[in-house]
């Protein structure tokens, strides 16, 4: 029994075809892989809104951050306050018109969509999670400083001494000669606890919340349309929200 | 002329394996190389795997666990640095004593340069 020459060139046809298809689908496959890693897609994204209305500028929150995150702080003189770190800095804004008054603003890292710290990183040391947190493998850090000029925000610090006044001893103090930076307090959102300066804010100037789900409170005060984010020109895409700014 | 060279090589043999025979005599060679003394845990029979892989394998699990608490966020109590001192109360007894011993320094815990925290190190009080 022998196969005529027309089945086995169509046999053969339809085998050529397979060959040159089943590759693709592979690639639809992993395509569709992807997507579903889209930051925009996961669940959770951790986000922050200020209310600069209710902010008094009262530093609290930049106190308790160092507490909370040993963020060490050697003085206020000329020539230690060079070596200070900020993972949060409260800006205060004056106005040059007449009878404007001051205005107040917590600047702390905005963990951004496409952080440009992350892009300039050589050694990967900073990173993004799933949740939306950028941050900083102090393991890893060479302490070769690109992130910090990258940043648009100016929201990372070098440590450049060792921090002898260690606060909380559950997290651990910070390496000298890497970058540091808000981690909107990664430690205490693992254990389902609200950053430090949220919690501990007088004037409840401060919400925080999985942007992405639709019933929490931050979602909410984005949805209303009146917050804006900082230096929206960059397109990095801030996970942290002004209103009254 | 033979012999003397002969008695030479023997003398000469002798001195160099003398601190050999010294040990032999003593009995050390047979007792092996003196180990590091631990003081193991009083609250606890067993560690978190078995003793054996333990010894080989904590700093990989140290590791492996750091990875995936900074990177992801997995925090386990099991094999967490935090979770080690319950048992192992005083590293200056248990982990100190077998680095100094094999010559390993940890970063983890440096003067200069380490971060963490062990419950009887300077840093905490
Ligand atoms: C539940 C208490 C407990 C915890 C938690 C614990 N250990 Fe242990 N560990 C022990 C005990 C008990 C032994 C001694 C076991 C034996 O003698 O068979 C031991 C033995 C060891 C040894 C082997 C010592 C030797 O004699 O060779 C090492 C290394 C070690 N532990 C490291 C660690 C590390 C690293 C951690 C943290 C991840 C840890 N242990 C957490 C109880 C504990
Ligand atoms: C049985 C002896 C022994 C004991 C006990 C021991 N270690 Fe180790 N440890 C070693 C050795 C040996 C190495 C180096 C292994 C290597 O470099 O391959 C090491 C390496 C490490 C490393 C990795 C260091 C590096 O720079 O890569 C860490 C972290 C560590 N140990 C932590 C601990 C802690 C914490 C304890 C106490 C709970 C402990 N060890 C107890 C023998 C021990």
């Amino acid at each position: 029994m022998g196969m005529d020459r027309r089945t086995f060139l169509k046999l053969g046809g339809a085998f050529a075809v397979g060959s040159i298809l089943a590759p693709g689908t592979q690639y639809l496959v992993m395509a569709q892989d992807e997507n579903s890693k889209d930051k925009s897609k996961s669940k959770t994204r951790w986000a922050m809104a200020v209310d600069l209305d209710k902010c008094t500028g009262c530093k609290v929150c930049e106190n308790v951050c160092r507490e909370e995150n040993n963020v060490p702080f050697y003085g206020d003189s000329a020539d230690e306050k060079r070596y200070n770190a900020y993972w949060l800095r409260v800006a205060d804004i004056e106005s040059e018109l007449p009878g404007a008054e001051t205005r107040h603003m917590p600047i702390m890292c905005q963990h951004c969509d496409d952080a440009p710290c992350i892009e300039v990183c050589v050694t990967k040391a900073s990173f993004k999670r799933d949740d939306g947190i950028v941050l900083v493998d102090e393991h890893r850090c060479i302490g070769c400083r690109y992130c910090v000029y990258a940043c648009p925000y100016k929201a990372r610090s070098i440590i450049f001494k060792k921090n002898e006044n260690v606060t909380n001893p559950n997290v651990p103090a910070m390496m000298v000669g890497v970058a540091t930076k808000c981690s909107f307090c990664v430690q205490r959102i693992d254990q389902g606890k609200k950053p430090a300066c949220v919690e501990k804010c007088p004037h409840e100037a401060l919400t925080f919340g999985n942007m992405n789900d639709p019933n929490s409170e931050v979602a909410k005060i984005i949805a209303t349309g009146n917050v804006k984010v900082l230096r929206p020109e960059k397109r990095v895409g801030p996970g942290v929200f002004y209103k009254g700014l | 002329m033979k012999i003397k060279a002969i008695g030479a090589f023997l003398i000469f043999a002798i001195v160099l394996a003398s601190p050999f025979l010294v040990a032999l005599a003593n009995g050390e060679i047979l007792k092996g190389a003196p180990q590091p003394k631990l003081e193991l845990p009083k609250n606890a029979t067993k560690c978190v795997e078995d003793t054996e892989y333990m010894a080989a394998n904590h700093m990989n699990i140290l590791k492996e666990e750091r990875e995936q608490a900074v990177r992801r966020g997995i925090r386990t109590k099991k094999h967490s640095l935090k979770n080690c001192f319950t048992c192992h109360t005083d590293k200056s007894k248990f982990c100190d004593r077998c680095h100094t011993y094999a010559g390993v320094q940890p970063t983890c815990f440096a003067e200069v340069g380490g971060c963490h925290y062990a419950p009887t190190s300077k840093k905490q009080e």
